[in-house]
């Protein structure tokens, strides 16, 4: 490796070209482009983003009416259906017939599986979104005075999100739902509460390392004050992390609110949720019915959804931090 | 080595302490009130304040807390608003069903963990190593309750090759025993075990890149000494760590497991009585986890420590 005042001018040029991104938008892309797997990640995701954007237009039935006569029936079921059709023209005729198809088949109340589904992306789009939204408020900011402030300040601030971590997955969110109650703000409040201190460790070793830096230190000599070293230095030079985290952060809280609905402590009904509906599949159906179709299509919602934002982030941090290549 | 453990034994005092604060004031300075909640809505207000009186929740909060961790030192964690026992005894009798369960699972994981670890650096970017890193990104994707759910279907009843929940008599002894601890260690170990393949993939890819790798290879040792006796017991290291923290997401894990699975260790206890809102046991149980975790982090350091001799002397 060569030093950098050895370097001729052009080659200097090349090598900021590098570091120094064009158009970061654009990079981005391209990246995901050459990448398989980040690839199949975006799809998924818009795919999950579209379902939730779309759901009402895009179901093929209602997700909540019951259909108690057509309950339990496997995916590929083409039955009759029969709905309630009364008009006040023809007072005679009150029902009608008509063909149905169950893609992926019918729960215990008769309601479409698969329209579920799709209607159920956007809770855990809303609650991936939200909890996110709410650690990286809580996470940055104390992750940045922590680094940047250091000694005392980072101390206290550390010991807290230590205190934190020593409660097992998931078990502190439960306990808060717990003592709170079920209900969808609550997940918010559980899971993002249990959830900054992930954020704000990241952000105060990027804050740390940034500090430190020569831009940073002849800007501070040029006697720029801690806020505009914050807010023009620290904070854009950390905005590849943050992208790469939030990213790969959507799949906690969307499998975190999964298991709390799943046990029962999440959204309440006509709250739709992919958890939930495992739940009732597995205290509706007990397993020696056989009825699969019930449990396996929310399941397989969750874990390709989950495996979306995994395969994304671990291609952004391809992309943006190469250092990191070829680990993990 | 001795002042060491001392050392960070004294260390657990503080966060065990920020760990009490926590758990304390989101249980008590939360908005919404539990004594309501655990009564449920038909309670009147004479009730709750009864109970309130009774649970000693009309007292002063710094009061209320500064009894409470007392209490905790001198092994008293109060008792259930459920069944009027002590907390601690409850919990410690679960204890051995979910030892066993922690156990098997562990076993299995880590047996099936490290070799494909240190075949998929050894052999990087083979098929063998791809089919790894589908392993690893299943474990990571992969709902745990759901998981259970899925195993419980296919191997239990469509496959009938196990039994399908329940626990019977000592696990460890016994071959039926062990058969019923099978499907619910699978599940609980599935995210640890991946995360440790993972772990152990990039940090032998790391020292298989050093300098007295290739050092050795030069002076002509054959391929496996080199993997075996130079590569893998540094390249271990981490996996100790790893393992290590991975007692946390046992813990976690247990609690949806063992409620899947009908095993009726802590996990299940703990879910239980959190659904029945028993605020004196869900603070105990979180004290008590969170105890367990930082005696495990201590002892990963402390065998960290032993098996790398650049630690002890920071």
């Amino acid at each position: 490796m060569k030093d950098r005042k050895d370097l001729k001018k052009e080659e200097l040029q090349d090598l900021s070209a590098g570091v120094r991104m064009e158009n970061p938008i654009k990079t981005i892309f391209k990246g995901i482009w050459e990448r398989p797997t980040a690839f199949a990640g975006l799809v998924i995701i818009v795919i999950f983003i579209f379902s939730a954007a779309f759901a009402p237009w895009l179901v093929p039935h209602d997700p909540l009416q019951m259909d108690l006569p057509n309950r339990h029936l496997p995916p590929m079921s083409q039955v009759t259906q029969t709905v309630v059709d009364y008009t006040e023209e023809d007072p005679d005729k009150m029902f009608t017939e008509r063909e149905v198809l169950f893609i992926l088949g019918t729960d215990h109340a008769g309601r479409d599986i698969l329209s579920r589904i799709i209607m159920g992306a956007r809770l855990s789009l809303f609650i991936g979104v939200g909890v996110v939204l709410i650690r990286f408020a809580i996470g940055v900011p104390l992750g940045l005075i922590a680094g940047f402030f250091g000694r005392f300040t980072d101390t206290i601030i550390m010991r807290i999100a230590d205190g934190f971590v020593v409660f097992p997955d998931l078990l502190l969110a439960l306990a808060i739902m717990a003592v709170r109650g079920p209900g969808i703000e609550n997940i918010f409040f559980a899971l993002a509460v249990t959830g900054w201190t992930g954020v704000a460790r990241i952000i105060r070793a990027e804050t740390l390392s940034l500090r430190e830096r020569d831009f940073v230190q002849a800007s501070r000599a040029l006697g720029a004050t801690n806020k505009r070293i914050i807010f023009r230095h620290v904070l854009p030079n950390a905005m590849a992390p943050l992208l790469v985290m939030a990213t790969l952060g959507l799949a906690g809280p969307i499998l975190g609110e999964a298991a709390l609905s799943f046990l029962g402590l999440g959204a309440q009904p006509p709250q739709i949720s992919w958890g939930r509906m495992i739940s009732q599949a597995r205290s509706t159906s007990p397993i020696v019915r056989g009825r699969w179709w019930q449990m396996t299509f929310p399941g397989l919602a969750i874990f390709f959804v989950v495996m979306g934002f995994n395969l994304l982030g671990d291609g952004l941090r391809d992309i943006l931090d190469p250092r990191m290549k070829g680990g993990g | 080595m001795n002042t060491y453990i001392i050392r960070r034994l004294l260390q657990v005092i503080p966060v065990l302490f920020i760990a009490s604060l926590i758990t304390f004031s989101l249980i008590h300075l939360v908005p919404g009130d539990p004594v309501a909640m655990m009564l449920g809505d038909d309670a009147t207000p004479e009730d709750i304040a009864h109970l309130r009186r009774t649970m000693g929740l009309d007292r002063p909060l710094p009061l209320q807390y500064v009894e409470w961790v007392g209490g905790l030192l001198r092994g008293d964690f109060g008792r259930s608003i459920r069944d009027n026992r002590e907390v601690l005894p409850t919990i410690l009798r679960r204890i051995p069903a979910s030892f066993e369960l922690s156990l098997v699972s562990f076993i299995l994981s880590l047996s099936i963990a490290i070799p494909i670890g240190i075949f998929s650096a050894v052999r990087q970017n083979t098929p063998f190593d791809h089919f790894g890193r589908v392993f690893a990104l299943f474990g990571l994707c992969v709902p745990n309750f759901w998981m259970g759910l899925m195993l419980i279907y296919l191997v239990g009843f469509l496959w009938g090759i196990l039994p399908m929940y329940g626990r019977v008599g000592p696990v460890l002894w016994t071959w039926e025993g062990f058969k019923h601890a099978i499907l619910p260690a699978i599940t609980l170990g599935t995210a640890g075990a991946t995360l440790t393949m993972r772990l152990l993939r990039s940090g032998m890819l790391e020292v298989l890149r050093q300098d007295y790798i290739r050092t050795a290879r030069s002076k002509g040792l054959g391929e496996r000494v080199v993997v075996y006796k130079h590569a893998l017991r540094n390249g271990m290291l981490s996996v100790v760590t790893v393992v290590g923290l991975s007692v946390g997401q046992l813990l976690g894990g247990s609690v949806i497991v063992e409620t899947i699975f009908s095993w009726p260790g802590v996990g299940r206890l703990v879910f239980e009585r959190f659904i029945n809102r028993d605020v004196p046991m869900v603070l105990g149980a979180l004290m008590f986890f969170g105890l367990v975790f930082c005696l495990n982090v201590v002892l990963v350091d402390i065998i960290y420590a032993f098996l790398d001799p650049r630690i002890r002397y920071d």
